[in-house]
């Protein structure tokens, strides 16, 4: 029984009316609607989300990662599961870095010293989310719970409590999916301007990162969307390649030549889409400029793209990777070097030339975006450990791997 | 009894009729009856629950992060009745999330939720007002919005999950107990007495009544839930189960008046 407003459930974000404007105090509503949203990439000093923008190009092009070797600036343990997939990728977002796994640790970036932790177990990584009403912007995660929008400074610590540090939830019942590959390719949350897109079982939600308002839910979800100039694409095995505007939800994006998509880059000159076997470089008006395969390429993973490249990991006989000239399709270099597969091939991260990809039970690996010749491998391990992919910010590489969180800079 | 209550309609329809068998059915049906006699009372409660949905959807529509009410549409059954006479809002911000908020915000968000409480005690002290033939001061109106916003405020939000039911059952018992108990509050506070006199004097007046007033709660409760769970204007549907609860409050003021 409820004595008053019947609030006994988690919270959970209030209505799903697609294209109402936001009403907004007299002060601020010049300043958060005047500009359509920016859903351009972050600045140099960021990696606010997985594989860094929301386009998912893994492409740092202001940082400058270790180059021809490697040592440890700090790290700092974090408590974590001994699991079979790689680590998540950490997210850094105004000095700040955030290291997931069964806890939630919040770091300095400069000195490697805790600002705090949280309890909380996560699987994938957290998307930075400017919020308009908020001072600091919002984490938010995609959960086994639902979607998380939790305060990126950890609210007030009171009495060892964390007060305000969870500002909105989602809960899962309103359709999140589970799912049985796991992984950090699936429920990624991407922020673009001040929503965030996250994918469902069948659904992509378009979420207001400050409120927790879900602004529209449309059919096709599983991977991570991708988006580019006001339109979010997502990869939905089931319905194909769909393109959404991001402001109003409308279906704007729809290609009849690509199946069973399971992941999409937003590359500046096309989109560069894995599918169940080939891949697919897809023009914006939603012809198909090339496929590769479907012999060549098997499997699952995010693909990064800079400078025209784009980066990922083929399986076929072998598992390498491989760099393809996205204005044709052909290959320039296939790499020694074994990205990690354990769930899918992990996102590649792109900078100053470099390429860093986790090694199959080898360390994190440096490859050359040149000729994909090996600059560097890194394992301070004795056994060999499973590395996140990397996070690029400035001339610093942070990386998640054996119950730590590391930040590796230039010899 | 303080001199303030002297002012209700106790002593005034003082016959052998106000003060027979206090039941559910003869609480309801005499509160109807005294609603349609006092259409004001309804009018009021009714125009506070319009302005709580024009609140309820600004906040909804803000950047602030807020609750929405889980009506009858997502399965939720609920007894939604209120400790106080009020139109229930649809839309709810809880004051941990106000951390961290920019000052325009912070200050658009505090005004809704002052604005509301004043909407809602404003129309609910007016309307019980004219059903208990008192006038309406602005000492009751604090009063009765100090016990609003305390009650707004207060941390509801419990989920009882598999195993701690063993808890929450009887936290479940406590909590009707208390909320039957201080059924009369709301027109004791309309009376003029003080919050904590309201509170004694409730607790006193309710005993022996216990199984009728749960079944008034009960049934108004499920009334304003259904009401309240249409969408948008869900507090205006509010506003008439709270009409009822009205009634049915000052029908069991007059009937046990000493």
């Amino acid at each position: 029984m409820v004595p008053d407003l019947t609030r006994r459930r988690a919270l959970v974000a209030a209505g799903s009316v697609a294209g109402i404007g936001h009403l907004s105090p007299p002060a601020v509503a010049e300043q958060s609607r005047a500009n359509p949203p920016d859903t351009g990439p972050p600045d140099g000093n960021e990696w606010p989300m997985e594989r860094r923008d929301p386009a998912g190009t893994g492409y740092a092009p202001d940082a400058s990662g270790p180059k021809d070797g490697v040592r440890v600036r700090w790290k700092q343990p974090v408590e974590a599961n001994l699991g079979f997939f790689y680590g998540v990728t950490p997210i850094v977002s105004d000095g700040l870095v955030y290291g997931v796994d069964r806890e939630l640790v919040c770091v300095d970036a400069a000195s490697g010293e805790v600002v705090f932790r949280v309890d909380r177990e996560y699987v994938n990584p957290p998307a930075v989310a400017p919020a308009r009403a908020y001072e600091h912007p919002t984490l938010v995660f995609d959960s086994r719970r639902g979607v998380d929008g939790l305060d990126a400074r950890g609210g007030i610590a009171l009495a060892g409590l964390r007060l305000g540090l969870r500002r909105w939830s989602i809960e899962r019942d309103q359709g999140l999916a589970t799912t049985i590959l796991g992984g950090q390719d699936h429920s990624v949350p991407v922020a673009a301007g001040d929503s965030v897109f996250v994918t469902t079982g069948d659904s992509l939600l378009a979420i207001d990162a400050s409120s927790g308002r879900v602004r529209w839910r449309r059919p096709g979800g599983g991977y991570r969307p991708a988006v580019r100039d006001g339109t979010v694409y997502v990869a939905s095995y089931a319905r194909g390649l769909l393109g959404y505007d991001v402001e109003s939800g409308e279906r704007i994006f729809s290609p009849d030549d690509v199946q069973s998509p399971l992941s999409v880059t937003a590359a500046p000159e096309r989109l560069v889409v894995r599918c169940h076997r080939p891949i697919v470089g897809v023009d914006y008006d939603g012809s198909v400029a090339w496929r590769k395969g479907p012999e060549e390429f098997w499997g699952r993973g995010a693909i990064a793209a800079a400078n025209g490249v784009a980066y990922t990991a083929g399986v076929d006989e072998e598992n390498s990777l491989v760099a393809i000239d996205v204005s044709d399709g052909t290959t320039l270099w296939t790499s020694s070097m074994e990205p990690e597969q354990t769930p899918q091939s992990a996102p590649p991260s792109v900078a100053d030339g470099v390429v860093y990809v986790p090694e199959d039970d080898a360390g994190l690996a440096a490859v050359d975006a040149e000729d994909g010749h090996v600059r560097w491998r890194f394992d301070p391990g004795e056994d060999p450990t499973r590395w996140s992919p990397a996070a690029l910010v400035g001339e610093t590489l942070y990386a998640l791997a054996d119950g730590h969180l590391y930040a590796l800079e230039e010899a | 009894m303080t001199g303030h209550e002297h002012h209700g309609r106790d002593h005034t329809d003082g016959s052998h009729d106000t003060r027979r068998r206090v039941t559910t059915t003869s609480l309801l049906r005499e509160g109807v009856r005294n609603v349609r006699t006092h259409p004001e009372s309804l009018l009021a409660l009714v125009l506070s629950g319009v302005l709580v949905a024009g609140i309820d959807w600004v906040t909804l529509h803000g950047a602030v992060p807020t609750t929405g009410y889980e009506g009858i549409q997502t399965g939720e059954i609920t007894v939604a009745f209120g400790v106080v006479v009020r139109a229930f809002s649809r839309a709810s911000v809880s004051p941990l999330t106000l951390v961290g908020l920019k000052p325009a915000w912070l200050a658009w968000a505090v005004g809704l939720q002052v604005a509301k409480v004043a909407v809602v005690a404003g129309g609910a002290v007016y309307g019980l007002a004219r059903l208990r033939s008192v006038e309406p001061t602005a000492a009751i109106a604090v009063r009765y919005a100090v016990v609003v916003a305390a009650l707004t405020l207060f941390p509801w939000d419990v989920t009882f999950e598999g195993g701690s039911m063993i808890i929450g059952i009887p936290l479940i018992i406590a909590f009707t107990v208390v909320l039957v108990r201080l059924f009369a509050l709301p027109g004791l506070l309309v009376d003029g007495l003080s919050i904590t006199a309201s509170l004694r004097r409730s607790w006193g007046r309710t005993a022996g009544h216990g199984w009728a007033l749960f079944g008034t709660v009960l049934l108004v409760g499920l009334f304003n839930h259904l009401l309240t769970s249409v969408p948008v204007v869900g507090p205006v549907g509010s506003g008439v189960a709270a009409a009822l609860h009205a009634g049915a409050v000052v029908v069991f003021l007059r009937r046990t008046s000493e």
